[in-house]
C-alpha cells in the first residue's frame, strides 16, 4: 500500500515539476530528473581523467560561452586563494556534455536546462540562475512589442509581413516582410527557443538558420526588418556589440532587462544556467566541489550587465528546486 | 679654455674636424639619407603590410564565414535529408514488411552491406539532389545495425557506430550529433521509423565522416574555395581537413601561422556537437605575399627616387651654404690677423669647426679684455669717487668761504655806503650852515654830496643786490637820476627823465665812473639847463658800440652849452671830472649843443657775464 501510495505522489511530483505547458506549440521547460541516461558497466567503472588541456590540473571545468565571462574571475580568484591549478575550457552545452560523458572533467557548465542525454550516471546538477532570452529587432523598427502568440506566429511564418501585427497605440506597422532569424541550438535540451516553439518542425520554411551567436545579433543588426531569436541580453549588448545594436521586444508588455517580469515567469523566454558536480568514488573531487561551491553562492555578486537572476532568488519566488537544481517554474 | 682644445691633434675628433665641411655635410647627408630610407622603408612597409593584412583578412574572414555558414548548412542538411528519407514510402514500406525479410532470418545478425543503393533508400534520381550520402544504416527496435549502404566507402565503420547505444541514437535525433570516432570526427544524425500509431519499429542513421572528402562536398557551392580544418580546441591540433596532404590531422595548428592566414574561428554553438572543436578555414599566404612584396617593391623604388632627389637636393643645398660658411670664415681668419689675435695653429679642415675655434679665442680675448676694462674702469672710478670727494669737499670750504667773503663783502659795501652817506649827510650838515653869501661853497658842497650819494649809491645797490660784482645800471642810472631830482628839490613835473638803457651790467670799476658821469651830466642840467619857468627832457641812451665798447648818448632840451665851454681847458669841476672818469673807461666824448646840451660818450666797460647775471 505504502508503495503504491508513494508511487503516486512521485507521479503528481514529477508532473508538477515537469511543468506541463498550456500552449501546445511550447516544449517543456525542465526534463524529468529522475530519469538518467543508461550507461554500459565500463562507463560506470570509468573514473575521471582529464584530457590533455587539462593535464596537471587539480579541477578541469568546461563552461558555456554564456556564462564563462562571468565566472572566470571568481575561477581565477578561487584559483589563486588556493593554490591551485584550474584548467578552463570555453564551450557550448554539447561540449559540456560531451567531456562529461567522457568523464574528462570535474565541473561542466549548461546554458539549458539539462536534456535527458546530460543526465548521466552520478551527476548532479546545480542551478546557477536564469536569464531572460530577448527576440530582437533592428533599432530602427517602430514595433517595441507583440504577443506572445504573435512571436509563435511569426516564428512559425505565419505571419510574414509586420503590417499583420495588431501594431501599437493605433499606429498600423510597417508593411515590411519579416525576415526571422535564429539558430536552433541544443534541440535535445528542454527550455530556451523551445518555449516559444518545441521543435524545429515548428518553425517556418523560410527560417534563416545560422549556427552561431553573432550571426543572429549581426543578420538583426544590418537588417531592418529582420527579427532574430533568441539570445541573452549579454550576448546581444555586451558581447558581442553591434554599431546597431538591436532592440530588445517585450512580450505581452513584458521586458527582457526587468527582473521581476523574469522572477515572477511573466516573461516567457529564458536560459537556464546550471553546473554540475561528481558524486561517487573515482568522480569526486573536493576541490571541484569546493570550488562549485564557491561558484554558486558568489552568483549574487555577478555583475548587473549578465542579467543574471540567482537561483536563491528564483527559489524565493516560488520556483521549485530539486536539491540545488531548478525543475519546475513557479505556479 | 685650454690651448689645446684649438690645436688638440688627437683621436677621432681630430680627424674629424681635418675634413672640410663640405665633405663632411656630403657624406653626413647620403648618410642619414640612407638610414632613414632604411627606416622608413621598415615602418612604411609595415604599415602598408599591416593595412593589406587588415585588408586581406577582411576579405578573407567573408570567404571564411561564407565557408564556415556553408559547413553549417551542409551539417544541416542532414537533417533535411533524413527526414525526406524517412517519410518517403521506399523505407516504411521496407520497414513494413520487415518481418518477410532476411532481417530475422539471420539469427546471428550479421550486418548486410549494400555498395548499390538499397530498395528502402529513394531513387537515385532523388539522392542526388542531396549531398552524397556516405553510409546510412538501418537500425532495428533493439539497437542492432542491420544493414548498411557504404556506396563508394568502404565497409570499415567504427565498432561503436556499428554496435550503437542508445545514447548514442538519442543524441544525433534531431540534430546533426558530431562525435570523435577513434581519431575521427563522424557526423551522425538519426531517426526513428515510426509506425501509424508512433511505436518505434527501426532507426535510419545516416553517418558521414568529416573527413577531406565531407569537407570537398561541403564547399561545392563556393566559388572561392578555402582550405578548411576542424581543429581541437584544447589540443590546437587538426582533427581532419580538406586537405589531408597540406593539412593532416594531428598537425598543430599553430605550424601553419607562417604559410596561411589563419581566421574564422567559431565553435559549433548550437551544442550538437560534444567535441571542443572550431571550425578555421586556412588562406594561404601566397598571393597576399606575391601582391604586398609587388606593391612594397613598387613603392621602395619610388621613395628611393624621391630620396635621391632629396639627397641631391639638399647637397646642393649644403655646397651653398657650406661656401658661404667658408667665405664667413676667411673673414673672421682676415679680421682676426688685423686685430693680432689670428690662431694660425688652428687645425685646418672643418671650416665650422675653425670657425668655432676662432670665435672661442676671439671670445677669450674679449673676455680678458673686458675683465681689464673693468678691473680699470673700477680703478677710475674711485679714483673719480677719490677726486669728486676732495673737490666736493674743497667746494665746501670755498663756498663756505665765499659766503663768507660775500658777507665780509656786503658789509664792507654796507659800511662804505653808510660811511658815504654820513660824508654827504656831514656834507648836507655843512651846508647848512653855510651862509646864503656863500652859495657857491654851499654849491659846491652839494655837488661834492650829490656825488659821494652816487657812489653810495653803488655800494647800496651791490650789497641790496648780494651780488658783489655787477651792477645792473639800468636800475643804477634809474637811482642816480631819481635821487639827484630828489636832491635837488625837482619837481617831478619839471623834469622828465627818458632812459633808453640796455640791459647791461658793469663791474664797479665801471659803474662808478660812469655813474659819476651821468652824475655831473644831471647835475649840470638840473641846475643850469631849465630856467625856472621851463621843464625839461632829459634823455639818457646807453648801447653796446663793439667789442667791448658802449656808447653813452646823454642830451637834455635846455638852454644849451655856454658858449666859453672849452673841452681841452675846462674851467669846471664837472668837465674835468666828467674828463677824468671818461679817462678811466678809456673813452672819449664830445659835447655839443642840440636843442639843448648832448654829450656823446665812447668807453669801454668792463661788463660781467650777463648770463650769469641775469640769471
Amino acid at each position: 500500500m505504502k508503495i503504491v501510495l508513494s508511487a503516486v505522489i512521485m507521479f503528481f511530483f514529477i508532473l508538477s515539476l515537469t511543468g506541463a505547458q498550456s500552449n501546445p506549440l511550447q516544449g517543456e521547460m525542465f526534463t524529468d530528473p529522475f530519469i538518467i541516461s543508461e550507461m554500459d558497466q565500463e562507463w560506470l567503472e570509468r573514473d575521471i581523467k582529464y584530457n590533455t588541456w587539462a593535464k596537471d590540473a587539480d579541477i578541469a571545468v568546461s563552461l558555456d560561452q554564456h556564462f564563462y565571462h562571468f565566472f572566470l574571475p571568481f575561477i581565477d580568484k578561487f584559483e589563486k586563494d588556493n593554490n591551485l591549478k584550474i584548467a578552463v575550457e570555453k564551450g557550448t552545452c554539447g561540449i559540456s556534455g560531451g567531456l562529461l560523458a567522457r568523464k574528462e572533467i570535474d565541473i561542466g557548465g549548461f546554458c539549458c536546462s539539462p536534456g535527458a542525454t546530460d543526465r548521466l550516471p552520478q551527476l548532479r546538477f546545480h542551478t546557477v540562475g536564469a536569464t531572460s532570452l530577448t527576440i530582437l529587432v533592428h533599432p530602427d523598427n517602430p514595433v517595441n512589442n507583440i504577443t506572445f502568440e504573435e512571436a509563435q506566429r511569426i516564428f512559425q511564418g505565419k505571419i510574414t509581413n509586420w503590417s499583420q501585427l495588431a501594431g501599437s497605440e493605433g499606429k498600423p506597422e510597417p508593411e515590411e516582410d519579416i525576415k526571422v532569424v535564429t539558430r536552433l541550438h541544443c534541440k535535445l535540451r528542454p527550455g530556451h527557443w523551445r518555449l516559444l516553439l518545441d521543435r524545429e518542425d515548428l518553425f517556418g520554411p523560410w527560417l534563416y538558420e545560422v549556427g552561431s551567436i553573432p550571426e543572429v545579433i549581426e543578420q538583426v543588426a544590418n537588417n531592418r526588418w529582420a527579427v532574430g531569436g533568441f539570445e541573452s541580453i549579454y550576448m546581444a549588448y555586451y558581447q558581442y556589440p553591434q554599431k546597431n545594436a538591436p532592440k530588445a521586444l517585450t512580450i505581452d508588455g513584458y521586458s527582457p532587462v526587468n527582473r521581476q517580469h523574469l522572477v515572477s515567469g511573466k516573461y516567457p523566454l529564458h536560459f537556464i544556467f546550471n553546473i554540475t558536480t561528481w558524486e561517487g568514488k573515482g568522480l569526486e573531487n573536493p576541490k571541484a566541489k569546493e570550488l562549485a561551491d564557491y561558484l554558486l553562492q558568489n552568483v549574487k555578486h555577478i555583475e548587473e550587465k549578465y542579467n543574471i537572476i540567482p537561483a536563491a532568488e528564483l527559489m524565493e519566488a516560488g520556483w521549485k528546486f530539486k536539491g540545488s537544481e531548478l525543475v519546475g517554474a513557479p505556479e | 679654455m685650454n690651448d689645446k682644445d684649438f690645436t688638440s691633434n688627437r683621436g677621432l675628433f681630430f680627424f674629424l674636424r681635418r675634413i672640410p665641411i663640405t665633405i663632411k655635410t656630403v657624406l653626413l647627408t647620403v648618410t642619414v639619407g640612407c638610414s632613414a630610407w632604411i627606416g622608413l622603408d621598415y615602418l612604411e612597409s609595415e604599415s602598408i603590410r599591416k593595412s593589406l593584412n587588415t585588408h586581406f583578412m577582411a576579405m578573407l574572414k567573408k570567404d571564411a564565414k561564407e565557408s564556415q555558414s556553408v559547413f553549417f548548412s551542409y551539417i544541416n542538411m542532414h537533417t533535411g535529408v533524413i527526414k525526406i528519407i524517412i517519410s518517403h514510402p521506399a523505407i516504411n514500406d521496407y520497414i513494413g514488411e520487415i518481418s518477410k525479410s532476411q532481417w530475422f532470418e539471420n539469427d546471428n545478425r550479421q550486418i548486410i552491406y549494400h555498395a548499390d543503393i538499397p530498395i528502402w533508400l529513394p531513387n537515385p534520381s532523388i539522392l542526388r539532389h542531396f549531398f552524397y550520402i556516405n553510409y546510412a544504416l538501418l537500425v532495428d527496435d533493439e539497437g542492432n545495425v542491420r544493414e548498411v549502404y557504404h556506396g563508394r566507402r568502404n565497409k570499415n565503420l567504427p565498432e561503436s557506430i556499428l554496435r550503437p547505444t542508445q545514447r548514442l541514437i538519442d543524441l544525433s535525433r534531431g540534430q546533426g550529433h558530431m562525435a570523435l570516432f577513434g581519431d575521427t570526427p563522424y557526423l551522425i544524425r538519426s531517426e526513428y521509423i515510426v509506425k501509424s500509431k508512433g511505436e518505434k519499429r527501426a532507426s535510419l542513421m545516416l553517418v558521414s565522416p568529416v573527413d577531406h572528402n565531407f569537407f570537398k562536398a561541403s564547399q561545392e557551392q563556393i566559388a572561392h574555395k578555402v582550405l578548411s580544418a576542424l581543429v581541437e580546441s584544447g589540443t590546437g591540433k587538426i582533427v581532419s581537413s580538406s586537405d589531408p596532404e597540406l593539412l593532416p590531422p594531428g598537425a598543430a595548428l599553430d605550424t601553419y601561422k607562417e604559410r596561411f592566414l589563419i581566421t574564422g574561428k567559431s565553435f559549433f554553438d548550437y551544442g550538437a556537437s560534444e567535441l571542443q572543436m572550431k571550425f578555421v578555414t586556412f588562406i594561404p599566404n601566397e598571393e597576399y605575399k606575391k601582391l604586398s612584396g609587388s606593391i612594397l617593391s613598387k613603392e621602395r623604388s619610388n621613395r628611393a627616387l624621391g630620396d635621391v632627389v632629396l639627397i641631391f637636393s639638399f647637397i646642393i643645398v649644403m655646397v651653398l651654404v657650406t661656401r658661404n660658411v667658408k667665405k664667413l670664415n676667411n673673414r673672421v681668419m682676415s679680421f682676426s690677423r688685423k686685430l693680432g689675435i689670428a690662431r694660425e695653429d688652428v687645425v685646418r679642415g672643418d671650416e665650422i669647426v675653425m670657425l668655432d675655434k676662432q670665435f672661442q679665442y676671439m671670445f677669450k680675448e674679449i673676455e680678458s679684455t673686458t675683465m681689464e676694462l673693468k678691473r680699470y674702469s673700477g680703478h677710475l672710478e674711485e679714483l673719480v669717487r677719490e677726486r669728486t670727494s676732495e673737490i666736493m669737499e674743497a667746494n665746501e670750504k670755498v663756498t663756505a668761504s665765499l659766503q663768507e667773503k660775500e658777507l665780509l663783502l656786503s658789509e664792507i659795501h654796507h659800511r662804505v655806503k653808510n660811511n658815504l652817506q654820513i660824508i654827504s649827510s656831514l656834507l648836507r650838515l655843512q651846508s647848512r650852515f653855510i651862509k646864503d653869501r656863500d652859495i657857491d661853497i654851499k654849491t659846491i658842497l652839494d655837488d661834492c654830496r650829490s656825488r659821494i650819494r652816487s657812489m653810495a649809491l653803488i655800494h647800496e645797490k651791490l650789497y641790496m643786490a648780494n651780488d658783489f660784482a655787477n651792477i645792473d645800471l639800468n636800475d643804477y642810472i634809474k637811482s642816480v637820476s631819481d635821487e639827484l631830482l630828489r636832491s635837488y628839490n625837482v619837481a617831478t613835473d619839471k623834469i622828465t627823465l627818458n632812459m633808453e638803457v640796455e640791459k647791461i651790467y658793469f663791474t664797479i670799476d665801471t659803474a662808478i665812473p660812469l655813474g659819476l658821469i651821468l652824475n655831473e651830466l644831471i647835475t649840470n642840467s638840473i641846475k643850469y639847463a631849465f630856467p625856472k619857468d621851463k621843464n625839461g627832457i632829459i634823455t639818457i641812451q646807453l648801447h653796446r658800440a663793439g667789442n667791448e665798447r658802449f656808447r653813452l648818448r646823454y642830451r637834455d632840451n635846455g638852454i644849451g652849452i655856454p658858449d666859453d665851454v672849452e673841452l681841452e681847458k675846462p674851467k669846471t669841476l664837472g668837465i674835468h671830472l666828467i674828463k677824468t672818469f671818461l679817462k678811466q673807461l678809456n673813452g672819449e666824448w664830445t659835447l655839443r649843443s642840440n636843442d639843448g646840451m648832448e654829450v656823446i660818450a665812447d668807453f669801454k666797460g668792463v661788463k660781467t657775464n650777463e648770463s650769469h647775471c641775469e640769471a
